[in-house]
């Protein structure tokens, strides 16, 4: 399977390069929108929302996201990633993102900074994403439990009913941990750096 | 609390160290790396062992090893990391978090403030190596190969900068249940964000979670499967 890994300069890519090709992902590492040539595009990002939206408009890879998401094509959003895909973020003094989903970003409340493991079970009988997803069909099984790596002081607040949002952690429960939204899904944990866990996500999903 | 291993590097090869002198090479760190994702370790810390002689041909060839490793688990990396120069090589990593120490003491901010618009302020975290003798803790500054008083540590600077601190016990270093709680009065951080480093076994990750601190970072013994980490989490109810 063919992917395309959005690298704006900012943070690495390689450890998601890495997780990408343990289930034989043919990952294409691109910085120019004119690359984008996959059905499938992975938006990871790491360090300051506003820093990062400035990466993005000054390439055009914000108006190429979303006419590939407009077009169909799917998109997966890691921690900043997925933060960007919500309307407004508070970080930097306050950033207009990208919209694709509904919600915004706000600064963990109470705890200041969320390091650490969540124990996590999504059942994809009550989530059929079928219609975009899970077309390799790497896995037969429909339940996904494992332990997920979280490493943010920012979160996502869902403003979006049509959107399904799994809460972060009970203690965290207002906070999404993964949105699904028809050809979009985002995640605010490190698939790539939750060891087995990561990989059965994968599975389930592409 | 999270469970985390922290390996030291020296010369391209990981090394075990004793008392914060003594080295015994370990190996190959690709191996170390994929024995602790087997452990399901929480985190791991890899330093360089970056003293007054550490230079930049060593830094780059270590960065080397580095780059060409592959891990499934969370990794921080420290040592050395002195300029912009440093900083961009480390985008070729697999690494989430980087580690500073000398830059902290040397009152280089701007460096670690540029590493946390690269890598975001969750990213960064800031390690002090201590020594507790006499009711007294002082810290050690790589890059001068001396120790200081504690009191000349500017922690609201830290508390700022950093996302997470870790405390490092020099002395404890490579051994079992040596960890000095003591020292930790006098370190003004929150223990929610405060790694313990040096000296853990399985009473100091008993008492370091009743105690609330962000995570353990255990030494290489953990390699040695008496050590390990899931046996530890077990040991301590995790």
């Amino acid at each position: 399977m063919k992917v395309d890994l959005i690298d704006l300069g900012i943070g690495n890519t390689r450890s998601v390069t890495n997780w990408l090709t343990k289930v034989n992902c043919d990952v294409n590492v691109i910085n120019r929108v004119e690359d984008i040539n996959s059905e499938l595009l992975v938006m990871p990002g790491v360090g300051a929302a506003g820093k990062f939206m400035h990466k993005l408009r000054k390439t055009g890879f914000d108006n190429s996201v979303r006419n590939h998401v407009s077009a169909g094509g799917r998109l997966l959003g890691i921690c900043l990633g997925f933060q960007v895909m919500f309307e407004y973020s508070e970080e930097d003094g306050g950033v207009q993102t990208l919209g694709i989903l509904g919600g915004k970003v706000e600064r963990l409340r109470g705890v200041g900074t969320h390091n650490g493991w969540e124990q996590t079970s999504f059942d994809f009988r009550q989530v059929d994403i079928s219609e975009h997803w899970r077309k390799a069909k790497l896995t037969r099984a429909k339940v996904l439990c494992g332990r997920f790596f979280y490493n943010h002081e920012y979160a996502a607040v869902n403003g979006d009913r049509d959107q399904r949002s799994f809460p972060i952690s009970n203690s965290l429960k207002n906070y999404s941990g993964v949105v699904i939204s028809r050809n979009v899904i985002g995640v605010q944990y490190h698939p790539e750096k939750s060891q087995q866990s990561g990989i059965e996500f994968l599975r389930h999903i592409l | 609390m999270r469970i985390g291993a922290s390996i030291i590097m020296k010369n391209r090869v990981a090394v075990q160290s004793y008392g914060w002198n003594l080295l015994r090479p370990l190996g190959d760190l690709q191996f170390i790396l994929d024995s602790l994702d087997e452990y399901e370790c929480d985190e791991i810390t890899v330093l360089r062992y970056a003293r007054s002689e550490d230079d930049a041909q060593a830094y780059n060839a270590d960065i080397d090893v580095l780059e060409s490793c592959n891990t499934l688990s969370p990794l921080s990396f420290g040592g050395g990391i002195r300029s912009l120069k440093d900083l961009e090589k480390i985008r070729r990593l697999p690494v989430e978090r980087l580690v500073f120490s000398s830059a902290v003491f040397e009152g280089n901010y701007s460096l670690i403030e540029e590493a946390a618009t690269l890598f975001g302020h969750q990213a960064i975290q800031c390690l002090i190596p201590i020594s507790y003798n006499n009711d007294k803790v002082r810290v050690f500054i790589p890059s001068q190969n001396r120790f200081i008083g504690v009191e000349e540590i500017d922690f609201e600077s830290l508390h700022n900068l950093c996302n997470e601190l870790i405390v490092y016990d020099t002395d404890a270093d490579g051994f079992d249940n040596l960890f000095s709680f003591n020292a930790l009065q006098d370190i003004k951080f929150p223990l929610p964000r405060t790694i313990l480093m040096g000296g853990i076994g399985l009473d100091v990750i008993k008492r370091a979670k009743s105690e609330g601190v962000a995570a353990v970072s255990i030494d290489n013994r953990v390699l040695h499967k008496e050590y390990s980490i899931l046996e530890a989490k077990k040991y301590a109810g995790l």
